[in-house]
């Protein structure tokens, strides 16, 4: 969440759907290679601490899709909003650099991305990127994939191997 | 006899939004009116609102009646909206700058809101200007859902006609 007085300075910027992405460096927890996807019961997903959690990415215009999306080659392993350190799923991304900055995101009202897993914006260099977190991401899937993904039912996102 | 009312004047800010709207804000609610100034867009976010302006320290969200690039120069009229808890503020594309005109009593009661159907979840009054309705809008109500709702319904109506 943004706080006021936030301090988080260390940000993962991530390129989904040919656009930058920041989310704090806290929720993300690993950063899974293309040759760790796997196909189990035709759900991609990675392995980590010996359990399978599911892939999933956007396409253009931020749909939502499973797997890695074309060109991607990274997934990064996001954590769950209630626990802070339980994986809950991995993001597909192009490219995934590690940044701090001393700006604080500004979150955007309801109004404007009550809809959106976009949760606000980060001042980076000149101008303004998308800042999100795991809770806003996590959220929007849950929301998405009901409608757009029928046959993925979200709640069973941590697949025991 | 005169009504209590018959000498009532007030002043408001007349701005065109474009696309043959013209809307008009009470005077204490316009901030300022920034000329050619960048907006950055928001993938994402609601169509009539996608797009974000920086104005002393703040990021105020800009609604828009057309579509519009990223990093594009406009000119907006930045309002104060205490219902953006954020930050306070929302900004609205205009063609121009707005303009202070004068209104008289007699200007309130020929106002027909339904020739302004776009804006009639943010409409505190209306008046008749150069003989066309011109609401009186409050950017309190510019950020409700029923107006939102509206306006990207009108949004992405104008976008399917101008395709």
């Amino acid at each position: 969440m943004i706080g006021e007085k936030s301090s988080l300075t260390a940000y993962y910027s991530l390129v989904v759907a040919g656009r930058t992405l920041y989310l704090p460096a806290s929720d993300i927890l690993y950063l899974a290679g293309k040759e760790e996807v796997l196909d189990i019961e035709h759900i991609p997903c990675i392995r980590f601490n010996g359990e399978l959690y599911p892939v999933y990415g956007f396409r253009e215009g931020f749909i939502p899709q499973p797997g890695l999306q074309g060109g991607d080659s990274r997934a990064a392993l996001i954590c769950s909003p209630e626990s802070g350190t339980e994986p809950a799923l991995a993001l597909s991304c192009r490219a995934i650099y590690k940044l701090r900055a001393n700006h604080r995101p500004r979150r955007l009202p309801d109004f404007m991305v009550g809809s959106s897993p976009i949760e606000g914006v980060l001042r980076h260099n000149t101008g303004w990127e998308c800042y999100t977190s795991a809770h806003q991401l996590i959220e929007y899937f849950e929301k998405a994939l009901r409608y757009e993904l029928p046959q993925f039912q979200f709640q069973n996102v941590r697949l025991v191997s | 006899m005169n009504s209590p009312n018959s000498n009532f004047k007030m002043f408001v800010w007349l701005a065109d939004a474009g696309e043959r709207q013209s809307i008009a804000f009470v005077a204490d609610t316009l901030c300022e009116y920034l000329q050619d100034v960048e907006v950055q867009d928001l993938p994402t976010s609601a169509p009539s609102c996608s797009h974000v302006v920086e104005w002393m320290g703040h990021v105020v969200p800009v609604f828009r009646l057309r579509p519009g690039n990223s990093n594009e120069h406009v000119n907006v009229v930045v309002l104060r909206a205490a219902a953006n808890q954020e930050n306070g503020y929302i900004a609205l594309e205009t063609r121009n700058a707005p303009v202070k005109v004068e209104i008289t009593d007699g200007q309130f009661e020929a106002f027909d809101a339904n020739e302004r159907p776009l804006w009639r979840e943010a409409l505190i009054s209306g008046f008749v200007h150069d003989g066309q309705s011109i609401p009186i809008v409050h950017p309190d109500l510019l950020c409700s859902k029923g107006f939102v709702s509206t306006a990207n319904s009108y949004f992405i109506k104008h976008l399917r006609l101008t395709a």
